[in-house]
C-alpha cells in the first residue's frame, strides 16, 4: 500500500513543481523590461499607438487575471494565441517540436556509436597509442564550448569538404533526404558534446569489467574475444554510463538552443530565442512549460523506477 | 575484424548520406537564393502597413510597388505614378497613374487603390507606424478626381511630398484589402508573386509575375528568401555557393570574403548614421563649449577605419551627408585636441571632465564606436566610462533615458533627417534640443519650392545643429552585400529596406 502512496506523492509533487514553474515564468516575464507592444512597433512606437495596441492585445488587464486565464487554458490544453500574429500557439509550436524531436533522435542515434566505438577501442588498446590519442581528443572536445565545436564542424563540412549546407533550413515541403542533410551538422555537434564525457566513463568501466574474474573465466572457457566483449563485458559496463546518458538527454533540451541558432535550424530553441526577443508571452510561456514538462516527467519516471526497484523503499 | 567492418559500414553510410547530390533538389532550388540578416519571426507579415523589420521588406518590396521610387540622393523615379506636379499655392500635389497595371489577383489598378492605401495607413485602427511618419497628410485631402489621377491636398505646403510619401510603408494595396488577409497573402502589382509564405517559416518563395507592367522584368524566374542571423554560418553558405545574394555582410566576416574570386562585394552609399547624443539641458553638456570640445576630439576618418573597417564615410555632426548639395560643408571637421582642451578650460573643466556613456550593440559597431570615442577623448583629458547594456532592451530602457548615449538613424531626406530627432515637437528628442530659431529655419526650408534656395536653408539648419546641437555624428555606415559570381543586376540602395530585385539574375 505504502509504495503507491509514495508514487502518488511523487506525482503530486511533480504537479506542484510545474505549477511553481508556471507562476515563476509568468512573474519573471512580467518584470522583463519592455512589452510586446513596444517590440511590435519598435522605434516607430508613439505613446498613442502603444496604447491602442495594448488594448487590442488585452495587456491592460491585471497580471493576476491574465495568469489565471492562462493557467486555465493550459490545464484544458489551450495554449492561447501569439500576441504578435494571433496564430494559435499549438500551431506555431507543432512543427518546431517535430523538428527538434527529429534532431534529438538523430543526435542520439549518432551519440551511441560515437560513445561505444572509441570507448571499446580505448579499452582494448589500453595504454597504447590509440588509447592516448583518443584520450587527448576527447579531453580537447570536452573543454570546447558547443558553439565553437559547431563552428568548426561548419567550416570543415561546408567550406573545406563542401558536402553539407551551412544553413539548415527545412520546412514541411522538405524531403526526407533534405531533412537528414540539414540535420547532420547540428546533430553531430550535439552528439559529440554528449559523447565525450560518456566515452571516458565507458572506457574506465570497460577496463574494470575486462579485468574481472568472470571475463577471465569466459576467456578461459575459450569464447572468442568479440563474443566476450559484446555479450559479457559491454552490457555490464554500460549500466553506469546510462546515468550519464540520462543527464545528456537533459542537456539536449538546453543544448539545442545554441546549436539550432548557429545553423539557423527552425526548431524549438530558435523559437524560444525569437519569441523572447519579441516578448511574445504566450509562446515563451508555452515553450518553457513544455521544456519543464519534459524535465519533470523524466525525473518522475526515474523516481518511480527507483522506488519500484529499490527493495528498501518498497518495504519502508 | 568485425569491429573494423562495422566502422567502415558506418563511415560509408555517413558519406552516402551527406554527399551533395543535386538529384535531391529541394523546393525553390532553381530560384535565385537570397539570404537576409534581419528576422521578424512570428510578426512576419505580407501587409506593407506592418513592416516591422528589414525582414518584411525582403518580400513586400518584391511583390508591391509604390507611387514613385527614390535613389540614394532622393531623386524621384516613376513607378505606379508616371508624372506628378504641384499647384501654384503648393498645397495640392497631383499624381498621374500608370495605365494598364493589374494586381496579382487580376483586378485593375486605379486611383481608388491609392486613396485606400494611404487612408488605411493614416487610420489609427490600422496601428501602422506609418501614421506618425505621414502625419503631414490630411486623410480628407486624398482624393481621386478620375480613375487615373490622385491628388493630395495638405493644410500646409509640403514641398518634398513625393519623397516623403515614398517610405517603407507606402506600397500600394488594392481598395478594400483587409489587414487580416494581407498579413498572410499579398495582393500587389509588383514584379514577383507570393508562392510560399507562412509567418515564421524558414523559407519564402516568390514567383515571377508574368504580367508585370515593366516588360522584360523581372529577370529571375523566382526568388528563394531565407534568413541567417549568425554571421559565420551566413558567410560559410555564401562561400560554399549555397547563396546567390547576401543582403548584409557583417563587418566581422568581411575579411574572409574580400579575396574570394567567387564572391563580389557590393557597397551602398551612406545608409545610416551612428551618433553620440547628449542632452543639451543637462550638465556638463548644457555648456556649448563642452559640446564643441566633445565634437572636436573625434578623428572621424580613424573612426570609420576602426569601427566600420573602412566601409563608411565621415560626417559633419548633422544628418545630411557631406556629398549632398544640402550639406553645409564638403568635408568633415578635423580632430583638434588643443582647441578642445582650451574650450574645456574656458568652460571650467581645466582638470578634465568625467562622465558615463551608455551604449549597446543595438546596431553593429555601436559598442566599438563608444570605446574608440572614449580613447580619442582621453587625449583632451576627458575620462569616459563606457557602460555596455543589453542590446535587447537598449532602445526601450536606456536610449532617451540617459543623458548621453550612442544612437543610430537610418537615412532620411534632409528635411526629414533634420527634423526627426531635433525639432521641438519631434517624437524622439534624443538631445533635448529645443530651438525655435532652428525649427523656423527648417520649416522655411521645407516650404520653399525653389531647390537651390531650399538647399541653402538646409545648409543653414544643418550648420546650426552641428555648431550648437547635442549630437556628435561622426560617420555614416555603408552596408556591404555579397553577390555570387555568375549573378548580376543587383544595385544595393542605402535605404536598406528599399530592395529592388527586378534586374537580378543568376547563371
Amino acid at each position: 500500500m505504502q509504495i503507491w502512496l509514495l508514487i502518488v506523492r511523487r506525482i503530486v509533487l511533480s504537479a506542484v513543481t510545474l505549477l511553481l514553474v508556471s507562476a515563476f515564468v509568468f512573474s519573471v516575464l512580467e518584470v522583463l523590461p519592455g512589452d510586446v507592444a513596444t517590440r511590435i512597433l519598435g522605434r516607430d512606437a508613439t505613446p498613442e499607438a502603444l496604447q491602442v495596441l495594448r488594448e487590442q492585445l488585452g495587456l491592460n488587464q491585471s497580471a493576476m487575471i491574465r495568469y489565471i486565464h492562462w493557467l486555465g487554458g493550459l490545464l484544458t490544453g489551450n495554449l492561447g494565441r501569439s500576441l504578435v500574429s494571433s496564430r494559435s500557439v499549438s500551431e506555431i509550436l507543432a512543427p518546431r517540436i517535430f523538428n527538434t524531436l527529429a534532431l534529438s533522435i538523430y543526435a542520439f542515434l549518432l551519440y551511441l556509436p560515437l560513445t561505444v566505438i572509441p570507448a571499446v577501442v580505448q579499452a582494448l588498446k589500453r595504454d597504447m597509442a590509440a588509447d592516448h590519442v583518443l584520450s587527448v581528443v576527447t579531453l580537447v572536445l570536452l573543454s570546447m564550448p558547443d558553439f565553437l565545436l559547431a563552428t568548426i564542424l561548419l567550416l570543415a563540412f561546408v567550406l573545406w569538404i563542401p558536402v553539407l549546407p551551412a544553413i539548415s533550413l527545412v520546412d514541411e515541403t522538405s524531403s526526407y533526404v533534405e531533412y537528414l542533410r540539414a540535420m547532420t551538422l547540428p546533430a553531430a555537434t550535439l552528439a559529440i558534446v554528449m559523447a565525450v564525457y560518456a566515452v571516458r566513463m565507458l572506457r574506465d568501466n570497460l577496463i574494470e569489467v575486462l579485468d574481472s574474474d568472470y571475463v577471465r573465466m569466459a576467456e578461459l572457457k575459450g569464447l572468442s574475444r568479440g563474443r566476450v566483449l559484446l555479450r559479457h563485458a559491454l552490457p555490464n559496463a554500460l549500466v553506469p554510463t546510462l546515468n550519464v546518458t540520462a543527464l545528456n538527454l537533459a542537456y539536449l533540451i538546453g543544448g539545442v538552443v545554441v546549436v539550432e541558432r548557429v545553423f539557423s535550424y527552425p526548431g524549438f530553441g530558435t523559437l524560444l530565442v525569437d519569441s523572447l526577443q519579441l516578448r511574445d508571452l504566450p509562446v515563451i510561456e508555452a515553450t518553457v512549460m513544455i521544456a519543464a514538462l519534459v524535465y519533470v516527467s523524466a525525473n518522475l519516471v526515474a523516481d518511480i523506477a527507483a522506488i519500484l526497484l529499490n527493495p528498501r523503499l518498497r518495504t519502508a | 575484424m568485425r569491429m573494423n567492418r562495422w566502422l567502415l559500414g558506418a563511415a560509408a553510410a555517413a558519406i552516402g548520406l551527406s554527399a551533395a547530390s543535386p538529384v535531391w533538389a529541394a523546393a525553390g532550388d532553381e530560384c535565385v537564393k537570397i539570404l537576409g540578416y534581419e528576422w521578424s519571426g512570428e510578426k512576419q507579415s505580407m501587409d506593407p502597413a506592418d513592416m516591422h523589420s528589414g525582414d518584411d521588406a525582403y518580400h513586400t518590396f518584391a511583390v508591391y510597388n509604390r507611387l514613385v521610387d527614390v535613389d540614394d540622393n532622393f531623386n524621384l523615379k516613376p513607378e505606379l505614378a508616371t508624372e506628378w506636379s504641384v499647384s501654384g499655392d503648393g498645397l495640392t500635389w497631383t499624381f498621374k497613374l500608370r495605365p494598364g497595371v493589374k494586381f496579382h489577383s487580376g483586378k485593375d489598378f486605379t486611383s481608388a487603390d491609392v486613396v485606400y492605401s494611404f487612408k488605411r495607413l493614416l487610420d489609427e485602427k490600422t496601428g501602422s507606424g506609418a501614421r506618425a511618419v505621414l502625419a503631414f497628410l490630411d486623410p480628407e485631402g486624398i482624393k481621386a478626381p478620375d480613375p487615373m489621377t490622385v491628388t493630395f491636398t495638405t493644410p500646409k505646403p509640403v514641398v518634398e511630398l513625393p519623397v516623403l510619401i515614398t517610405n517603407k510603408f507606402t506600397n500600394i494595396v488594392p481598395d478594400g484589402a483587409k489587414a487580416a488577409d494581407l498579413r498572410l497573402k499579398e495582393d500587389g502589382t509588383g514584379p514577383f508573386m507570393q508562392e510560399q509564405f507562412t509567418p515564421n517559416a524558414p523559407v519564402r518563395i516568390l514567383r515571377k509575375n508574368p504580367n508585370y507592367w515593366d516588360a522584360g522584368k523581372p529577370k529571375a524566374e523566382c526568388l528563394k528568401i531565407t534568413v541567417a542571423q549568425e554571421a559565420v554560418s551566413a558567410i560559410a553558405a555564401m562561400k560554399a555557393g549555397q547563396v546567390d545574394l547576401m543582403l548584409n555582410v557583417d563587418p566581422s566576416v568581411i575579411g574572409s570574403v574580400k579575396d574570394d574570386p567567387n564572391v563580389q562585394l557590393l557597397e551602398t552609399g551612406a545608409s545610416n548614421s551612428m551618433t553620440i547624443s547628449m542632452w543639451v539641458d543637462t550638465a556638463p553638456f548644457d555648456n556649448p563649449k563642452v559640446r564643441e570640445a566633445l565634437k572636436l576630439v573625434v578623428d572621424r576618418q580613424a573612426m570609420v577605419d576602426t569601427v566600420l573597417l573602412g566601409f563608411g564615410e565621415t560626417a559633419a555632426d548633422n544628418p545630411v551627408p557631406v556629398s549632398n548639395p544640402a550639406s553645409y560643408v564638403k568635408e568633415a571637421p578635423k580632430q583638434d585636441i588643443e582647441k578642445a582642451k582650451a574650450l574645456l578650460a574656458e568652460a571650467g573643466y581645466k582638470d578634465g571632465l568625467k562622465f558615463d556613456l551608455y551604449t549597446a550593440e543595438g546596431v553593429p559597431g555601436m559598442v566599438r564606436m563608444a570605446q574608440v570615442y572614449a580613447e580619442m577623448a582621453k587625449a583632451a583629458g576627458i575620462e569616459i566610462n563606457v557602460i555596455v547594456t543589453p542590446a535587447e532592451s537598449f532602445w526601450d530602457d536606456v536610449w532617451l533615458k540617459k543623458p548621453i548615449v550612442t544612437s543610430a538613424w537610418s537615412m532620411r531626406p534632409p528635411g526629414e533627417g533634420l527634423a526627426v530627432a531635433y525639432t521641438q515637437n519631434a517624437k524622439w528628442k534624443e538631445t533635448h534640443w529645443e530651438r525655435p530659431d532652428y525649427d523656423a529655419l527648417l520649416l522655411k526650408a521645407n516650404t520653399t519650392a525653389d531647390e537651390g534656395e531650399r538647399n541653402k536653408l538646409f545648409q543653414q539648419t544643418g550648420q546650426l545643429l552641428a555648431a550648437e546641437g547635442g549630437v556628435i555624428l561622426p560617420m555614416f555606415v555603408h552596408q556591404v552585400l555579397a553577390l555570387r559570381k555568375g549573378c548580376d543586376g543587383y544595385a544595393p540602395l542605402a535605404q536598406n529596406f528599399n530592395l529592388n530585385f527586378e534586374n537580378l539574375s543568376c547563371k
